[in-house]
């Protein structure tokens, strides 16, 4: 009996998690698709200098940061996946949310400053400690895009 | 050259999954290995335990004894023994046994009884306190031999350590999280501890049957829990590892019948209990019919 408690307990858990995380992404991706179409005109583009003869009126650097961590369900998903090997496809959404919505974020913050490209975009990545495992867990990822802000008077 | 944005295309980057079907797949396949993996381990460990030498048994309860002296209480060595003399009384109906029997009482608040590496077992005062007959003590005492013969106790260590080794191997040790392929194993080994039970519970009655010539009083033990704790933890954790009271009574009546031996006739006295009182200065507890020296209550 016990046995099946400390069975049936952990898959409820996971079972509750999938429901939770599902929502929550399907919630992300509709706010991100939002904000992607509505930011869809602004230039990004990772060239380190212009190949194009513009007319630059101001620079600013700009970053746009989000930490990310993974539910219940996909931690138990990456944990027997990682066991067999293979793609581990439950990172593949988290990554690609984070990726996006930290471009989305530096967007946001070179529109709100007037500009209306990016150029030299960099991604990074870092993994955030977990304190409670001896600094061996992973509390989460953070995902830093920045890049450098311009208003052309000329367009692209 | 002119930029031409667009919106990201998220088709590229994510892989079209069904989730819970993955995770299902997954755990069932998983759960398929490591149910196969605890029987080959099992198997192994019930080929390799009868050729390990009895000294090495000894050494192994030589380092767990400071442990278990812990919980022995003060006095009570009467009852120690009474109750050796009953484990050699019985253990004389296995001509060709290796094992030098000693019996231990600890402190503790639940009926049990269990085998130790090396010849020992433990008896707990609660059991000594609920038990009204020698015969009801005798079956006990001969399903702990009945575990030795078989050399449970070293398959079922055998077994625990090997399958913790299989899964510290693949990162899923103590403490990982869920441990479902613990718990796997978990319920695979209770089949393995259910037929060794089985086969303890048929040597206890046998030795039964040649010291009293009748095997009443075996199934007191099953009707005290029953009775006095009804469906109480004490049978959830007995049917945790052991076969379910009812159908292991109904499988000892099988067995008795079988085997034509008589469940009537004289239960005798519990005179661990007696000897206790007797030398006893401080009183006999009236519910428990022991003495009250910190001894066996």
């Amino acid at each position: 009996m016990e046995n099946l408690i400390s069975l049936g307990f952990p898959f409820f858990l996971i079972l509750l998690a999938y429901f939770i995380g599902s929502h929550l992404e399907s919630n992300h991706y509709k706010s991100i698709r939002e904000r992607e179409a509505a930011t869809k005109d602004m230039v990004v583009i990772n060239f380190p200098r212009f190949p194009f003869d513009v007319e630059i009126e101001r620079a600013d650097i700009v970053m746009g940061s989000v930490v990310v961590s993974l539910d219940y369900f996909k931690r138990f998903l990456a944990q027997l996946r990682s066991i067999v090997g293979g793609r581990i496809k439950a990172y593949e959404p988290l990554l690609d949310r984070a990726r996006r919505e930290a471009v989305l974020r530096m967007k946001e913050q070179a529109l709100a400053h007037g500009h209306n490209t990016v150029v030299n975009i960099r991604l990074e990545t870092s993994r955030l400690a977990n304190s409670q495992r001896g600094g061996k867990g992973t509390a989460g990822v953070e995902m830093l895009a920045y890049g450098t802000a311009l208003t052309t008077r000329k367009g692209l | 050259m002119k930029a031409d944005p667009r919106e990201p295309d998220d088709s590229v980057n994510l892989t079209p999954t069904h989730w819970l079907r993955e995770a299902t797949t997954l755990t069932v396949g998983l759960v398929v290995v490591a149910v196969g993996v605890f029987t080959t381990i099992a198997l192994l460990v019930n080929l390799l335990v009868p050729i390990i030498p009895l000294r090495i048994e000894a050494e192994v309860t030589e380092a767990i004894w400071a442990e278990v002296q812990e919980y022995v209480p003060e006095g009570g060595e009467d009852i120690v023994v009474r109750l050796d003399t009953l484990v050699v009384q019985l253990a004389n109906h296995w001509p060709d046994r290796e094992y030098d029997f000693h019996v231990a009482v600890v402190e503790a608040d639940r009926p049990n009884a269990f085998a130790l590496p090396g010849g020992l077992i433990i008896v707990t005062t609660d059991l000594i306190r609920i038990a009204e007959s020698e015969n009801e003590l005798a079956f006990v005492l001969g399903h702990e031999l009945g575990h030795f013969h078989n050399r449970d106790h070293l398959k079922a260590l055998g077994r625990g350590i090997l399958f913790d080794l299989a899964l510290a191997s693949v990162g899923m040790g103590a403490g990982s999280m869920p441990n479902l392929f613990g718990s796997s194993g978990l319920l695979t080994s209770r089949r393995f501890n259910r037929r060794q039970e089985r086969a303890a519970d048929r040597f206890g009655l046998g030795l039964m049957y040649e010291q009293y010539a009748t095997v009443a009083g075996s199934l007191d033990f099953f009707e005290h829990d029953l009775g006095v704790t009804g469906l109480s933890e004490t049978i959830a954790d007995f049917a945790g590892t052991h076969p379910g009271s009812t159908t292991r009574i109904k499988e000892m009546l099988d067995f008795v019948e079988e085997q034509g031996w008589p469940l009537d006739g004289e239960l005798l006295p519990p005179v661990f209990q007696e000897s206790a009182v007797s030398d006893g200065d401080e009183g006999i507890d009236a519910e428990s019919g022991v003495k009250g020296r910190g001894g066996v209550q």
